[in-house]
């Protein structure tokens, strides 16, 4: 059995995908991996670069093609065809740092742990910058248990491209991403969380994510387009959190109660300040605030911290109904004037 | 068909890499060109002049002075006093004088044909842009300030900082329109304009009218001059991996994300400087300089001199990986529009090139289908690569057939069709 299975998913990636691949496929790490590339229907010559990498390393590379299904659906499928003791996903354009990954294999071959940490950096490679993402709270080579864990400060959770699950710990969890939808990495960062004991924390700084566009990480208009989907993840986990809440500890239920957090706030923020359709960002709102209030009146005690939130529940939405319109851009515009005659 | 006349203020003997790219397409032509230029300004040229001779089908003519502005002139009365030879005129920048030159020759012959060839745009360069503000800071056409405000827009402090600015900018933005008109006028007058490569002539190209009658006619290598250089081979134990990278470099067009790349790689690998060395030909800006010796990179990375062209070719034979480093232009465009002349000049040379340059653009195209290895300005990105190469033993394989397609012979002919044949429909 190999130590670790990389999952790829793949999607029109044939720019990049030679890059992933080579910083993976050397000589030292052969005999610890198994790469699992899915390709997601990809309309360029991505299958055929795959192919002639499957040529030339036949014993560490399995092929499946398949029909466009999402990012979750390559998962699901890279999760069934997985044999290895860890697991572990890498898009295909991103990279891993080939030093510090054939460190990192070499420790993980001694490891046992259920979730192996390590931190990642950004790339933004159209200027060269860089931002890691560490872990501060953690110790090298260092292992906890689940219940030890601080998450409140930092807000740096487990991310895809910083977590090494135990294949056994996946394959218990049932963990099945949802198919033909964004945002499957949240389900993927929360789903196997209620059934670890150990974390072993790892410095090395192995994930390369790719960062092709400015505002890559930030883009708005996608979002916007796909908050079907980011609401629908939202409230699958929010009520994967309500039938785990008590029987996990008091430690993982805080986490998986910051991951849904932090999603609810990108989620309200799109609605309440970006959303055009001023009707449909009251309704929705609305709606979604009754409908956590009645399932995790918990979470929806968290929630209200947030000045937007808080007063919307005051003023019962009135506010959100008039944000951002014309009026309310007139209000601003008289205060400000009001203000000048003032000063002057 | 009567004769071309070329004008082009670079040409051999002149070292520079204008006149080379025109050296080598003239020659290769099946037609008859006679080009006037001039031998006497060297600057924007490198190393020694050298003395390439003409075919038989090209003839060259040199000016008499010395003064750019009076080349001109001579060019044009060079013209109208042969004017029976020639029935077509090609006029090649950098610099834009040639043009100009066209633009006289076309508004007192309209009948005459017009081939306007460009290297680098004369208007809306990118490294203008980014070396020197084309706008006040303060000034509405500074994409920056329109999200800002009406109190900011409609301040009178704003509005008169951005007309001092203007007035101090008198000069330098009278010569911007003056490049802008000549620009403009060349498209809308000539018959054939060439661009080197398709980023280029998208950012350039004004209207479908102007696309219609463009044509690109890429860079090219000339075999015959590779034929007399062999690799110089190395003393006995030299085992070391040699990565050549010829050219100006400057703070646009920066070696840093290479050398940061270098040194992470020899934080982790302390026998870098025996298995690796990193060798720069050309001018390189003092950030640069500064960084390789701060960070103890001089038994690594070595920097020589400007050489002559024989001299970069057998440089290129010499080496095991040549580099391609592109300036950052971001900030302007998103697409590297320039093509450089060296990568042909590489393609020739037959070694594998590792090219360092913008996400999307013409470069990386061309060097992903000859299968060589292109990278981002990631300085991880590029010492992964030079890890492989240097410790896994990493190789590109490159597609020679299509290599082939950047052989002058190649290209002449492509020229010959294309730009030629189409104009006198043939």
């Amino acid at each position: 059995m190999k130590t670790l299975s990389i999952a790829i998913p793949v999607y029109n990636t044939e720019d990049y995908i030679r890059r992933c691949l080579d910083s993976v496929l050397v000589q030292e790490a052969l005999p610890y991996i198994e790469l699992i590339i899915v390709n997601d229907g990809s309309k360029d010559s991505s299958p055929e670069i795959i192919r002639e990498y499957q040529a030339r390393f036949p014993e560490n590379i399995v092929f499946i093609d398949k029909e466009n299904g999402g990012h979750g659906s390559t998962i699901n499928a890279a999760l069934k065809a997985a044999t290895g003791k860890y697991f572990r996903v890498l898009d295909s354009d991103d990279w891993f740092d080939t030093p510090e990954f054939i460190k990192y294999l070499k420790a993980l071959s001694a490891c046992d742990e259920d979730l192996i940490v390590t931190p990642y950096t950004q790339e933004y490679v159209y200027n060269g910058t860089v931002v890691p993402y560490n872990y501060e709270f953690f110790t090298h080579d260092q292992v906890y248990s689940v219940d030890e864990l601080v998450f409140d400060e930092s807000k740096t959770y487990y991310t895809m491209a910083s977590s090494t699950y135990k294949l056994e710990i996946l394959h218990k969890s049932g963990l099945k991403l949802f198919e033909k939808s964004f945002y499957v990495d949240m389900q993927y960062n929360i789903y196997p969380i209620p059934y670890l004991k150990t974390v072993h924390f790892l410095d090395y700084h192995v994930y390369r994510y790719f960062m092709g566009r400015p505002n890559q990480s930030m883009s708005q208009e996608n979002l916007l387009r796909n908050l079907p989907n980011h609401q629908n993840v939202l409230s699958f986990l929010i009520e994967y959190y309500v039938s785990f809440r008590e029987k996990v500890s008091k430690n993982v239920k805080e986490y998986m109660s910051l991951l849904i957090y932090f999603m609810f706030y990108t989620h309200m923020d799109l609605v309440c300040n970006k959303l055009k359709d001023r009707r449909l960002a009251y309704r929705t709102i609305k709606d979604f605030d009754t409908y956590l209030k009645n399932t995790a009146p918990d979470l929806y005690q968290m929630v209200d911290v947030f000045p937007y939130i808080h007063f919307s529940r005051r003023l019962r939405y009135i506010n959100v109904r008039f944000f951002n319109t014309f009026f309310t851009k007139l209000l601003v515009f008289a205060r400000k004037v009001r203000g000048k005659l003032k000063r002057s | 068909m009567k004769k071309i006349l070329v004008i082009s203020w670079f040409y051999p003997p002149i070292n520079s890499s204008e006149g080379l790219v025109t050296f080598k397409l003239l020659n290769n032509s099946q037609f008859e060109y006679d080009v006037f230029t001039q031998k006497n300004v060297t600057s924007w040229s490198y190393g020694d002049n050298m003395e390439f001779k003409n075919q038989a089908n090209v003839r060259s003519v040199f000016a008499k002075s010395k003064d750019i502005s009076i080349w001109k002139e001579e060019a044009f009365q060079y013209f109208r006093e042969n004017r029976d030879q020639y029935d077509c005129v090609m006029t090649r920048s950098m610099p834009q004088e040639s043009h100009e030159v066209g633009i006289r020759i076309k508004k007192e012959f309209p009948e005459v044909k017009w081939i306007a060839s460009f290297g680098d745009p004369v208007k809306n360069n990118p490294y203008q842009h980014i070396d020197c503000s084309l706008f006040c800071y303060f000034s509405l056409k500074n994409k920056i300030n329109h999200d800002k405000g009406l109190s900011f827009k409609l301040s009178p402090k704003r509005i008169l900082k951005t007309i001092y600015w203007d007035l101090r900018h008198r000069f330098s933005l009278k010569f911007r329109k003056q490049l802008a008109e000549i620009e403009d006028t060349t498209m809308a007058l000539a018959d054939k304009i060439i661009f080197n490569n398709e980023s280029q002539q998208k950012y350039m190209s004004p209207s479908q009218s102007v696309l219609d009658k463009s044509v690109i006619i890429r860079h090219s290598y000339d075999e015959s001059m590779y034929d007399n250089l062999k690799s110089a081979g190395r003393p006995d134990g030299d085992r070391k991996l040699r990565f050549v990278f010829i050219g100006q470099l400057n703070c646009i067009r920066t070696a840093y994300p290479l050398l940061s790349a270098i040194k992470e790689l020899k934080e982790s690998m302390d026998d870098l400087p025996q298995r690796a060395e990193f060798v720069f030909y050309g001018d390189m800006s003092d950030g640069d300089l500064v960084y390789i010796m701060r960070n103890s990179l001089l038994d690594v990375v070595r920097v020589e001199k400007p050489i002559s062209y024989l001299e970069s070719l057998q440089a290129m034979v010499d080496a095991d990986w040549l580099i391609n480093i592109d300036g950052n232009i971001g900030l302007v465009t998103d697409e590297n529009i320039f093509f450089a002349g060296k990568i042909a000049d590489y393609f020739g040379a037959g070694r594998s090139i590792m090219s360092i340059s913008m996400q999307k653009g013409d470069v990386n195209e061309v060097l992903r289908k000859a299968g060589e290895l292109v990278l981002s300005f990631s300085a991880n990105e590029i010492k992964q690569y030079l890890y492989l190469i240097i410790y896994q033993g990493y190789e590109v394989h490159p597609d020679r057939e299509y290599i082939r397609t950047f052989e002058s012979k190649n290209v002449a002919k492509a020229f010959d069709e294309k730009v030629i044949g189409e104009l006198y429909g043939r």
